[in-house]
């Protein structure tokens, strides 16, 4: 029997958890990075931005939702491409999925070692880095439930900063500028509406890893619908409110270069109450995002292990804690590497395309999925999402176009993106070949898929149920 | 030594501590497995 087959991952966690996962790791983009989308397109592109995106991580979040109800797998977008695409774009968006989260996870240690260092000059910035995901790889290795718990606790903690800022807004607390709207609405034109596109995902990024804590939720089929979707609509409503509240009280100039947007707001607003409650959303949203990015990107190492796509040594899971320890572990020394290599911009442009790759290939993989299962038996499919997988086909298109839009100034991460991405598919691709891994859908209790009776599907969508 | 260089060199006992801490549990726990 190998390691990671005498000891599994518990299941636990219940919606809430899943809520705090997705939220955990994006609300950090709304006090942060999304205001970028105001430098390049002003107060109207910075909306264009945000309804555009926000579209297409409805979408995006739908299909999370269907598949990892249906599949209950660690990996997330990963197993779903392993499934229902193919070994090469598995291989691929784990990988991605990996990046996505691990460099986000550096830069969120940064940032909290920045603000402390704001607080308190005279700490440096190295040894509180370094702590912050120390003890975030300690949490997540003790256990899932008490890493989560405390996303839950950190995450509701900020946004009820943002809900508690935005109605003292409206019922008028707070004096605002209404003038700012207006006089910096469009400052570069049509154009600039286009470049905007490229920071919208910051309002959303990462909710889709909600999904990858299926395989430890104790009702996946309920827990992973309803914790996703709640949490896409925490963050439609949360990006809707920072908008606002930040673009009344901010004139639009400086907002575009300003660092923490929120807190900023909370400053010019001139009540002491908010500005220390945006001031500790901003700290605690950047942990609860770094804990997040390190449950997340574990999982997915974990999953490459599992099927030997990396060394399978990785897939060891702890007989007392239940995590995959040797993954967690691994977490530490890459997220350390990316903090301490001096390029947090390229680190985090890195994290947005390896995003964007997921967003193309889970729309993908729901669409193959459609195809081969065409059964809406809740066996099969626990989930279903309205109007698919028509709106599939727009959320790639979205994906695509947001995509081409980095090429204003992003041109060599792009190009650099694709140049690692696609020699993972193609030694991938050639690897799996050789080994020809078999889907086991009978011992997921589903059907044969549409077509593997009569040859139409390749030798990797055949189980062993053909027999 | 001043009171910020004994903070900062505490931290970087704890962050380390907690490094060790999880490196030490899962060699036992790889080890126990043989």
């Amino acid at each position: 029997m190998s390691e990671h087959e005498s000891a599994s991952l518990v299941k636990t966690l219940r919606p809430f958890h899943v809520w705090a996962l997705g939220v955990g790791i994006v609300l950090v983009g709304e006090y942060m990075g999304w205001n970028f989308t105001v430098a390049k397109g002003g107060i109207l592109g910075s909306l264009l931005a945000m309804l555009v995106a926000g579209t297409m991580y409805v979408i995006i979040a739908l299909c999370a939702s269907e598949l990892g109800s249906a599949t209950k797998l660690a990996g997330g977008p990963y197993d779903w491409a392993r499934l229902f695409v193919g070994p090469g774009a598995a291989a691929s968006v784990g990988l991605a999925v990996y990046m996505e989260y691990i460099a986000l996870e550096a830069a969120d240690a940064i940032v909290v070692a920045c603000i402390a260092q704001s607080i308190f000059p005279k700490l440096q910035v190295f040894p509180v880095t370094l702590l912050v995901i120390a003890l975030l790889t300690f949490i997540n290795y003790r256990g899932v439930v008490a890493a989560l718990t405390l996303n839950f606790v950190l995450t509701m903690i900020a946004f009820i900063a943002i809900l508690a800022f935005f109605f003292s807004t409206a019922f008028g607390l707070v004096d605002i500028h209404p003038e700012y709207l207006f006089q910096g609405a469009l400052p570069n034109g049509m154009i600039g509406l286009f470049a905007a596109l490229q920071f919208g995902p910051w309002f959303y990024l990462g909710i889709e890893g909600a999904a990858m804590c299926a395989e430890e939720c104790k009702h996946p089929s309920r827990a992973v619908p309803l914790g996703q979707q709640a949490g896409m609509i925490t963050l439609l409503i949360g990006a809707a409110m920072t908008l606002y509240m930040c673009s009344v009280l901010i004139p639009t100039d400086l907002l575009g270069v300003s660092v923490y947007p929120l807190f900023e707001a909370a400053q010019n607003s001139g009540i002491f109450i908010f500005v220390a409650a945006l001031g500790l959303g901003t700290f605690l949203t950047c942990v609860a995002s770094a804990n997040g990015c390190v449950c997340d990107s574990s999982r997915s190492w974990f999953a490459l292990s599992r099927d030997n796509y990396v060394s399978s040594w990785f897939s060891a899971v702890h007989p007392r804690y239940n995590t995959p320890y040797r993954a967690v572990i691994f977490t530490m020394p890459v997220a350390i590497g990316f903090a301490f290599s001096g390029f947090l911009d390229q680190v985090i442009t890195f994290s947005i395309v390896s995003g964007l790759l997921c967003y193309v290939l889970i729309p993908f993989s729901l669409i193959r999925f459609r195809n081969l299962f065409p059964q809406t038996t809740s066996k099969v499919r626990p989930f279903v999402g309205p109007l698919q997988p028509y709106i599939a086909y727009f959320a790639i298109a979205i994906a695509i176009t947001i995509l081409s839009t980095l090429f204003w100034g992003y041109k060599y991460n792009l190009i650099f993106a694709f140049v690692f991405y696609g020699i993972a598919y193609f030694y991938f691709s050639h690897k799996h070949k050789k080994s020809n891994i078999e889907n086991n859908w009978a011992e997921m209790g589903w059907p044969l898929p549409r077509g593997s009776e009569n040859g139409k599907i390749g030798k990797e969508a055949i189980g062993i149920g053909d027999e | 030594m001043d009171m910020w260089t004994l903070i900062n060199g505490l931290i970087y006992l704890l962050a380390f501590g907690l490094m060790g801490w999880v490196l030490l549990d899962a060699s036992k726990v790889s080890k126990r497995r043989g």
